[in-house]
């Protein structure tokens, strides 16, 4: 080959490198993956420095050692908070079910309208079944996933209610007019002529009396001979109803359907073979958990906070899964080869997780929505950006329009657990942290240095061992 | 030129990469000095390029790509197309200045560092804002600028020792390098 050509090959191969590294292929990805997957030997060459550095890396888990127990008991606390709020108590809306907990663990392949739980207990659970959140209805089992759950429960599909295809009976008892009128409830509202509005709302079809005004909408289907378990939602919350325009109602729901779905209850026929109430046990206690041996003390790009991990799909470990130790979260595993992974830790910018929140003197935990890190400061706090998440009407505790609260992660995303703990962090709150262009960046303290760690715990979707034991 | 290597030499520069981006992994790890963390495996290729073959050079930057990979998140493709553009616009700058000068040689290592830092940020910027694009990811400027400077600095401090780390030798021993 003449030098001319060889060196217009490379300059192609070039640009093909700088193409692939800012519009990334999928399947291109996935391939490198595997071809560079023995580059985790390459990392393996410097693990002497593991030796030398031993002295400071023990200072550094002694130190967190020394809170991991307290952070697992309030991270047990708010998912037995979340539960509570998650668990309907009305007796009326209790009798003859049989209450299956469950815990949101990411969304499925219906997209937003759709999401994936998983059951404390799969027994008795079957397509249609009614989901609630408390008093309010949520949607229905979509399916049944075949995949064991290394808890020893199950993984079902949920459709929403606020799925296009999705259509429930509804009744509203009418106070103004003393009437009470019958509708099918289904999807999202567009609003009157596309109109776009800034919050979701629950589209209204067929109401039985035009004249409607408002109302609160509960699930009553009239025809229950269409639907076997049909009586088990029957009188659960959809919302308030709104009247836009002559001939336009619509549903203002409960929940946010979005980023702040939790914890949820599945509707079951009652069985007395069966338990019901059940509540889901820590994910620090099932057999989720594998140890992921740091291969790197951190990432060579100053702007990047990674470190490398022995651990990879052959493992069960997969994009997205949390890493812990003890009970706080540290990160998130991004790219996965066979046998090593990179782990992104909190101080990496674009790090993403669901959070909730605990304040000081507040018993309801309040969802926070979706924290993307914007990285670590010169004093070793992480900023995070929140966005989503419930209005924080609180009072602020100091003169900068916060409040004191400790974050946990929530679920919803697929490999990360609900109830792990992020640290403190001074949150806005208050009716001026909602509005637009206001600062929602939460300072999150003492995260740790994820380099300077050695007892590192990865979540699997392959049987491991408790990460409790490390606790 | 075409020049035969033992692939001795090649697995010691492998060895001497994967020690170098692990202590640097290590200092940038630390909030307190990460913004002045040298690339010194840039300083490393940017030594040995001078004195190797075109084709040689090209190993050489796959080489230490590489291994940066192993250690970094970074994609691994924007890494190596990174380093193998260092060492294109390291030869297009010798052209220009003589680079074996101390001084010439820190600042087109502080130019290569710069660029090559500019450049994965930018790439990591891209992938998350097709991930998250109401978020604002600003690109991390100041950081960039400190560790070229700091690699620039250290270009003119370790780049003899660099060079001479034992086990390299051979790499460089058959173009007559003083330095070998």
């Amino acid at each position: 080959m003449s030098p001319t050509r060889k060196r217009t090959l490379g300059l192609f191969c070039w640009f093909a490198l700088i193409g692939a590294a800012i519009r990334p292929i999928g399947p291109l990805e996935a391939s490198l993956g595997v071809v560079l997957a023995p580059l985790g030997l390459v990392a393996e060459l410097a693990s002497p420095l593991w030796i030398l550095r031993g002295p400071e890396v023990r200072a550094a888990e002694r130190k967190l050692h020394a809170t991991r127990r307290e952070e697992a008991r309030s991270g047990e606390e708010l998912l037995r908070a979340l539960a509570e709020f998650a668990t309907p108590r009305d007796p009326e809306l209790v009798r003859g079910r049989r209450l299956v907990h469950a815990e949101v663990v990411g969304r499925g392949d219906g997209g937003r309208d759709v999401i994936r739980i998983r059951l404390r207990d799969a027994r008795g659970i079957e397509p249609g079944l009614p989901v609630v959140n408390g008093p309010v209805f949520v949607g229905r089992i979509q399916k049944l996933e075949p995949q064991a759950d290394p808890a020893g429960g199950g993984f079902a599909e949920v459709e929403l209610v606020t799925s296009r295809r999705f259509h429930v009976g509804a009744r509203v008892s009418d106070e103004t007019l003393g009437v009470e009128v019958d509708m099918t409830v289904g999807g999202l509202d567009v609003g009157p002529r596309g109109a776009s509005r800034a919050r979701i709302a629950l589209a209204v079809q067929n109401p039985s009396d035009r004249a409607l005004t408002s109302g609160t909408a509960v699930v009553h289907e009239r025809l229950r001979e269409m639907d076997p378990y049909a009586s088990l939602a029957e009188g659960y919350l959809l919302g308030s109803v709104r009247r836009e325009g002559e001939e336009h109602w619509n549903i203002e729901p409960e929940l946010d359907y979005l980023d702040g779905l939790f914890h949820v209850v599945v509707l079951a026929t009652p069985d007395p073979g069966l338990p019901s109430d059940e509540p889901l046990p820590q994910a620090l206690t099932d057999s989720g958990w594998r140890k992921a041996r740091p291969l790197s003390h951190g990432d060579p790009s100053p702007w990047r906070e990674t470190v490398s991990v022995a651990v990879g799909t052959t493992h069960g470990v997969q994009p997205g899964a949390a890493l812990a130790f003890g009970a706080r979260f540290v990160g998130r595993i991004g790219e996965a080869g066979p046998w090593s992974a990179d782990a992104l830790l909190l101080g990496d910018v674009g790090l993403n997780v669901v959070a909730v929140a605990r304040f000081e003197g507040e018993e309801r935990p309040r969802v926070l929505g979706r924290l993307v890190s914007l990285g670590r400061d010169g004093s070793g706090t992480v900023r995070m950006r929140a966005g989503g998440g419930e209005p924080l009407s609180l009072e602020p505790d100091g003169s900068d329009g916060r409040r004191l609260a400790h974050l946990f992660t929530g679920s919803g995303d697929p490999g990360v657990p609900s109830g792990l703990y992020l640290g403190p962090a001074r949150v806005p709150v208050g009716p001026g942290a909602e509005e637009p262009g206001a600062d929602r960046v939460l300072r999150l303290e003492g995260a740790p240095i994820g380099g300077n760690l050695r007892g590192l715990w990865v979540r699997t979707v392959s049987a491991g061992e408790p990460l409790e034991a490390a606790l | 030129m075409r020049s035969k290597r033992s692939p001795w030499s090649w697995l010691v520069l492998v060895v001497w990469c994967a020690w170098i981006y692990a202590l640097l992994g290590r200092l940038a790890a630390e909030p307190a000095v990460r913004g002045w963390v040298p690339d010194l495996g840039l300083v490393l290729l940017l030594g040995l390029e001078p004195r190797l073959s075109r084709r040689d050079a090209v190993r050489a930057a796959l080489v230490i790509g590489l291994a940066r990979a192993a250690f970094s998140a970074d994609a691994p493709t924007a890494i190596l197309a990174g380093t193998l553009g260092a060492v294109s616009v390291s030869r297009g700058l010798r052209n220009v200045v003589e680079s074996d000068a101390a001084l010439p040689r820190a600042a087109v290592t502080g130019i290569c560092a710069l660029l090559l830092g500019l450049f994965l940020a930018a790439v990591h910027r891209a992938r998350l804002s097709a991930g998250f694009g109401a978020v604002d990811f600003a690109l991390p400027l100041g950081t960039v600028v400190r560790g070229a400077a700091a690699t620039a600095l250290a270009s003119l401090l370790v780049w003899p020792l660099l060079v001479r780390l034992p086990g390299l030798t051979p790499l460089v021993a058959s173009r007559g390098s003083r330095f070998a």
